[in-house]
């Protein structure tokens, strides 16, 4: 048995695929190429698989990454070849390798939001509300939060979350580069942060939208 | 392409994986290359129809054709219908993501009635005319097949042709003719005309259809070139048949989601209130080889963990101990699980249960349908207390502790004597647990009652039956309720307004057409779902069209009553129905076909051959 990790990107019809159901969907492309997943023990068996980090329904990626584990007989190219031909369309296969780092290792992943105004007042307009946003103290959006066991709405502060934006206007589109935190102890949803700066403004974007670049461990070096 | 403007509205949605199209194993192709453009429509949920094997049998088969192209489409939810209808989005085929309407073919399966007002919503949303004669081009010719087209009279209004019986040959057939009239440019009349020339093609436009004065039918008469009587179609050999090697893999999860695999069409029971067992005759069997093939076929082609063997009544099949066999020589290795349904585990061999055990056990159910002896003889359910006794105590030892036991409420004759046997005899399967030594240790039995009301439907010898009303089936409910004394016996009812409405398009005539519109004029959809079903409004259809429900649920036929859907022809013989009928109310049984050829007159469609009688597959 040994662990290979399968990086991937997410595009198009395909980001409409759930992180639930990202991994039935890679258990049967797995099958069906005939790659020789492994299987726990024990009467209700599995296959072992994981992904590094959940990606939110609706937004695209270049680059994910998904673990599995299989049965020490195919070539790391082998496993490329065949599972590039049993993915759905919009999930394109681009690396197959030996996994560095731990998934628990990501601290940050890039982001760039592609925002849509319906003329370039709105979108300049957006502009300077993001870099007031960003100098302020805090910028407060609602979170659902536990609170003594219950479900509660909590108030979230989530600048410390963002590490980097980059801004480019351009007619009515405001693209938005961004470093935030993710993983499983700090993690923005960049869709938040434009709600958040949405609600200040009291005007959203016609559209939005989301694609992860990249994932990054603590010193912001590319998770391998 | 609708991508970028869906890619605008599926935010607002729930579940917008539904929308998006792009599963595995789904066709596309270049619309420039193909004659026919071909909308598939399930007219309900994305989970649903998904999980229907005749819509993923129609659309493999249409997509082989070099020269077609289908695409699914299903009911938009609330939500998703609200967003396309302010956003003017036309209901567009999952491939392709373009307008139906610019289709050649819309073709509809109906599979239960309480779809019928989505059929109507879909055409609506599609941006056509919901009646067949406001369609005036020649495309799209809107189609429709599925078991309820046996009484197509409801649904005569709205759609141009039918296709009763089986739709493997007779697609391509239609397929063929439009391709070549389109080329032609020929109108829509011209096309009908020569279509219902072809065998099992019924188009409800020539047929006249009057009425007597007590609104019963007088009488229903053929023009131009339509025959008088339209016979279904069949399939003669399962094993040469048409069957797919993909299906389409949702990345959401449905209903069904694994390998169908068919083993036979047609039932060798007889059981007088079941509709689906007259309909598909006559009987004939896939080989354990075919079947075989197929599934392994279709598991490496969708990677699914599961096969489920499908038909009405699996043990039946002949070639199952050899099928099981086959199967279990490399779905274990490959980690498949098997799902039996509608299985009786009484006639296998212990060597058979020993290996079923060892696969996931799927839950046992039961369907003895009537509580009394008496009540089953009526029905022809030849399944004896005994039987059923005897099957719970080796399903005990073997480890079960779950049972689900199917009844009805309202059949013909029925008193509370009969109401009463259902508790009666859950309670006797209860006792059965506790009594045998070799249970479960430590665990406790379930029992669930299901009691659905019964609903009369073409084509079976219960066909003239009067439907119970909805406060008699109310009373049985309760007594049922009443008679069960132990909280092992979990009892659950079909909702009787929704029996009610089944009763009344099961056997409506093309009156019924107007109800339909009128109800969905008023918001009536997904009336099989019990949270958007509003039965207020479908009063205010009938009252708004001058027809009671009564009339058609409520009301007991004389054998001569010209039946709305007598020029259907699926080869059932009427005198064969009529004293099934008489028999039923003399409580005298029909042995299954395997023992003695009732005679059912089916065999006649299949140039006298009947697998029931002539073909012996054990292995
Ligand atoms: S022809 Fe005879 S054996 Fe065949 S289904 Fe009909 S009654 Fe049964």
């Amino acid at each position: 048995m040994r662990l290979t990790r399968i990086w991937f990107s997410k595009k198009g019809r395909a980001k409409y695929i759930s992180h639930l159901d990202l991994y039935r969907t890679f258990t049967r492309a797995v099958r069906r190429a005939g790659i020789p997943l492994w299987y726990t023990e024990g009467f209700n068996t599995h296959p072992y698989i994981t992904i590094a980090l959940p990606l939110a329904i609706m937004q695209e990626s270049d680059r994910e990454a998904v673990d599995i584990r299989i049965e020490n007989d195919m070539a790391n190219e082998e496993i490329k070849q065949k599972l590039s031909a049993t993915c759905p369309e919009g999930i394109e296969i681009i690396d197959v390798r030996k996994p560095w780092d731990d998934p628990k290792k990501i601290a940050f992943a890039d982001y760039t939001v592609m925002t849509q105004f319906a003329n370039s007042d709105d979108a300049k307009k957006f502009e300077a509300y993001i870099l007031k946003s960003l100098k302020e103290e805090e910028l407060l959006v609602e979170k659902m939060g536990k609170k003594n066991g219950r479900k509660v709405m909590k108030e979230v502060n989530i600048l410390p979350l963002v590490n980097k934006t980059e801004l480019a206007l351009k007619g009515s589109e405001l693209r938005i580069k961004m470093t935030v935190a993710a993983g499983s102890t700090n993690n923005l949803n960049p869709a938040l942060f434009i709600d958040a700066v949405s609600q200040k403004a009291e005007f959203k974007p016609l559209s939005v939208n989301i694609t992860r670049n990249r994932l990054l461990t603590e010193n912001l070096k590319e998770f391998e | 392409m609708l991508y970028e403007r869906l890619d605008k509205i599926l935010p607002n949605v729930q579940k917008p994986g539904r929308y998006v199209g792009g599963e595995y194993n789904s066709v596309i192709k270049d619309k420039n290359k193909v004659d026919i453009r071909y909308a598939f429509c399930f007219p309900d949920t994305y989970e649903i129809g998904m999980s229907h094997l005749g819509m993923k049998i129609l659309y493999s088969l249409v997509n082989a054709r070099e020269d077609a192209w289908c695409e699914r489409v299903f009911a938009p939810w609330t939500d998703m219908e609200e967003e396309m209808r302010k956003n003017n989005i036309p209901l567009y085929g999952l491939e392709s993501l373009e307008p139906i309407k610019d289709f050649d073919l819309i073709g509809f399966t109906l599979q239960y009635e309480l779809s019928y007002t989505n059929v109507l919503n879909m055409l609506d949303l599609a941006q056509l005319p919901i009646k067949a004669a406001d369609r005036k081009e020649l495309t799209p010719i809107v189609i429709a097949g599925g078991s309820c087209v046996c009484n197509p009279e409801p649904m005569s209004e709205f759609i141009d042709i039918f296709l009763p019986g089986e739709g493997e040959e007779v697609t391509n057939e239609l397929i063929d003719l439009l391709k070549e009239h389109k080329k032609k440019g020929s109108d829509k009349e011209t096309f009908i005309k020569e279509a219902v020339k072809i065998k099992g093609v019924y188009a409800p436009s020539l047929y006249d259809v009057s009425y007597n004065e007590d609104g019963t039918v007088k009488e229903i008469k053929a023009r131009d070139t339509a025959p008088e009587k339209v016979e279904k179609r069949i399939v003669k050999d399962l094993d040469s048949m048409y069957f797919p090697d993909k299906f389409v893999v949702p990345a959401i999860e449905v209903v069904h989601d694994r390998t169908t695999a068919e083993i036979f069409r047609g039932c060798i029971r007889g059981c007088r209130f079941c509709q689906a067992g007259f309909l598909y005759r006559p009987i004939r069997e896939k080989s354990p080889e075919t079947v075989n093939q197929q599934c392994l076929a279709l598991t490496e082609s969708t990677g699914y963990d599961e096969i489920s063997l499908c038909s009405l009544s699996t043990s039946d099949y002949t070639g199952l101990p050899s099928l099981l066999e086959k199967l279990l020589s490399w779905t274990t290795d490959d980690r498949i699980n098997l799902s039996l349904p509608s299985l009786r585990i009484d006639n296998f061999s212990d060597d058979l249960m020993e290996k079923l055990l060892e696969v996931r056990r799927s839950g046992l159910t039961f369907a003895p349908e009537a509580g009394t002896q008496r009540l089953r003889d009526v029905i022809n359910k030849n399944i004896t207390e005994e039987e059923v006794l005897s099957t719970a105590k080796k399903a005990f030892s073997g480890g079960w502790t779950a049972v689900k036991l199917y009844f009805m409420l309202g059949l013909p004759t029925e008193t509370l004597e009969d109401v009463k046997g259902i508790a009666e005899l859950a309670q006797k399967v209860v006792n059965e647990f506790y009594n045998n030594p070799e249970k479960p240790k430590g665990k406790s039995v379930s029992v669930s009652v299901s009691a659905a009301s019964f609903v009369p439907k073409p084509f079976t010898p219960f066909q003239w039956e009067a439907q119970a009303t909805p406060d008699e089936l109310k009373e049985k409910q309760d007594y049922l309720l009443e008679s069960t004394t132990t909280k092992k016996v979990r009892v659950s009812f079909h909702k009787t307004p929704t029996s009610l409405m089944e009763a009344v398009f099961a056997r409506g005539d093309r009156r019924v057409s107007a109800v339909i519109e009128s109800a969905w004029k008023k918001g009536c959809k997904f009336d099989s779902w019990d949270d958007q079903f509003d039965f207020d409004k479908w009063v205010e259809a009938f009252a708004d069209c001058g027809l009671t429900m009564d009339f058609y649920a409520n009301r007991k036929r004389s054998f001569d009553e010209v039946l709305p859907w007598d020029h259907m022809d699926y080869g059932i013989s009427k005198a064969f129905l009529i004293k099934e009928n008489e028999k039923a109310h003399n409580a005298q049984t029909t042995p299954h076909c395997r023992e003695k050829c009732a005679g059912c007159g089916t065999n006649k469609l299949n140039g006298g051959e009947c697998h029931a009688l002539n073909k012996n597959m054990v292995q």
